[in-house]
């Protein structure tokens, strides 16, 4: 596969798709404000205690860098994934659906396909780049926007502790687990985008075949088959399925907490056979692509 | 001269429907083809398989390629415009540029540049803030600036307005044809690629009603200004239409031999658009 080639086509996904960037840094932007927006509440909180409260703010902070050590690096390593990571991740669910849905459907609509299909670039390599785009490149700069908001709310807390009379370092900095936490935030957006490339790949497929209203078709067939097992087998495995492989996504998050990073799930039998589905739908996908006959 | 499309005995038919009835034809290098034919006539889905669009029968071959297979490869050799308006709208036109620069090997950027410089189009436009008129000279531009040696045109003109229409096959002659080079195009706007043309080939019910030069379609046919008292023998020579004229009686011959015809009344060449009625028709009055 021709390099300059596959770039550029991932360059193009890039141009389309602004929400690739946009979806993150508008979560990151609500964020950074919700926290401004609640320190001052908080401060203004402790102006109202007054200083004949009684409360004492340098016994407060000495009280929490003397606290068990360990307590207080998990716990703000739960506040980074909690409070940075898990909108982001939110947000990057949505982007991945939309796009694959979109990304194999727009151009056959607005017949923009006949353009590409002009260009000297086969189906297999088009679609690869919205598969690496969605996979790769998704991920990959989300976790940049969460790198920085994290960056960001750290500074805004360190001005906290600052304007309070407390050491940062002692109380945030030391504790923060930097650099572990923006590894968890690549390691972890990465898997979960693999744990979705099952339903990415169901999406992938619905986007190359329907000819209309494909997002009812990706919707409506799932729950259709359903609930067909269910009136004929009285069973839903379909679903047991799905949700089961969904909850994989609880081994990520639990990792990145407790072990420090998300690959637990790795072992798991069901995350390697989602991977397999996930390319058996893109296989579909890309033939589909090739051979469908209503590009005019 | 080589042949650059061969196709024997191809064949494409949509559910019980026949849209191409095993044709044979052939492309010459060097040729400018125009390939006519009512609406669902198969114009269309001949030229889609030439592109490796759409799955056929029969043989096909484009440069030694079958386009069911290599579309991929194919398209560093072949390009096509096959509807006015289909560059995305999300793209900015130096998006576009540095697009077909990543991907196509025999793109000149500078020469697709020095042509947009002639035309309004700023770079920073978005695609979907230009006109119709305005897209079709950037998709124009791009394709000039790609050295390939065969154009498929479908409908390239399609609803634009005069000015652009009759600069588009102006632009298309000066800066991409060569001896080298092989142009096929389909339109309904026959009278503005007559003179273009080197060769003609009438599509009809999936089935290829004629397909000659058009050096040979002016010798073949004929068309003779009747004076009243001659009707009655022009019509034992089996024109293959007829037509009146400000009283009097126009006459379109195949092959009557011009000196035939001259005894008749006055001749002329007849447009293509004359003919290609008469052929549609296919009545022999």
């Amino acid at each position: 596969m021709n390099i300059t080639v596959f770039k550029t086509l991932l360059l193009r996904e890039y141009w389309e798709n602004k929400s690739f960037v946009r979806a993150p840094l508008i979560i990151s932007a609500v964020l950074i404000f919700s926290m401004i927006v609640g320190m001052f509440t908080a401060q203004s909180m402790i102006f109202s205690l007054g200083d004949d409260s009684g409360f004492q703010f340098d016994a407060g902070f000495e009280a929490l860098s003397e606290a068990n050590s360990y307590e207080l690096t998990k716990g703000l390593q739960a506040l980074q994934f909690g409070v940075f990571l898990s909108p982001l991740i939110v947000g990057m669910v949505f982007v991945l659906f939309f796009y694959a849905l979109g990304s194999l459907y727009n151009d056959r609509r607005d017949r923009s396909i006949l353009f590409w299909k002009s260009m000297p670039v086969s189906d297999l390599q088009t679609v690869m780049s919205k598969v690496f785009s969605a996979l790769i490149i998704v991920p990959v700069l989300t976790a940049i926007v969460a790198v920085a908001t994290q960056i960001v709310g750290l500074i805004l807390m360190t001005l906290m502790i600052w304007f309070n009379g407390g050491s940062a370092w002692d109380l945030l900095w030391s504790h923060s687990s930097f650099f572990s936490v923006i590894f968890n935030y690549f390691a972890s957006l990465f898997m979960l985008a693999l744990i979705m490339a099952p339903i990415l790949g169901w999406l992938w497929l619905v986007s190359a075949y329907a000819k209309r209203a494909a997002f009812l078709i990706a919707l409506f067939i799932p729950l259709g088959l359903m609930l067909v097992e269910g009136m004929i087998f009285h069973s839903g495995n379909l679903a047991k399925l799905i949700g089961d492989h969904i909850s994989k996504t609880e081994i990520i998050m639990e990792g990145v907490v407790m072990h420090g990073h998300p690959f637990a799930v790795l072992s798991e039998g069901g995350f390697w056979g989602g991977l397999l589905i996930s390319a058996a739908f893109i296989a579909g996908a890309i033939y589909i692509r090739r051979f469908r006959d209503d590009s005019y | 001269m080589s042949a650059v499309v061969t196709a024997k005995g191809l064949r494409k038919s949509y559910g019980g429907f026949d849209a191409l009835k095993s044709v044979d034809f052939t492309i010459e290098r060097g040729r400018i083809v125009g390939l006519i034919g009512p609406n669902g006539a198969g114009k269309t889905t001949a030229l889609k398989s030439l592109l490796g669009l759409t799955t056929f029968d029969g043989h096909l071959d484009v440069f030694g390629l079958d386009p069911r297979q290599d579309r991929h490869l194919l398209m560093q050799r072949v390009c096509f415009i096959a509807d006015v308006a289909v560059i995305p709208r999300w793209m900015k036109v130096s998006q576009s540029l540095e697009f077909v620069e990543g991907v196509h090997p025999k793109f000149d950027r500078v020469k697709a540049e020095r042509f947009l410089q002639k035309t309004k189009i700023n770079l920073n436009s978005k695609v979907g803030h230009l006109s119709k008129g305005m897209v079709t000279q950037l998709h124009l531009a791009l394709i000039l600036a790609i050295d390939v040696e065969l154009l498929v045109l479908d409908e390239p003109t399609q609803g634009l307005d005069i000015l652009y229409r009759k600069e588009f096959y102006q632009e298309l002659l000066g800066e991409f044809f060569d001896d080298n080079k092989t142009i096929v195009v389909t339109t309904h706007q026959v009278e503005e690629v007559e003179n273009l043309l080197t060769d003609l080939m009438f599509i009809k019910d999936g089935n290829i009603v004629l397909d000659s030069t058009m050096d040979e379609v002016g010798e073949r046919f004929v068309e003779v200004m009747v004076s009243g008292d001659q009707v009655d023998v022009a019509r034992q020579h089996k024109p293959i239409a007829e037509r009146e004229v400000f009283g009097r009686k126009v006459f379109l011959f195949d092959g009557i031999g011009s000196e035939t015809a001259e005894s008749l009344g006055d001749t002329h060449r007849p447009s293509v658009s004359d003919l290609f009625v008469a052929k549609m028709k296919g009545v022999s009055a």
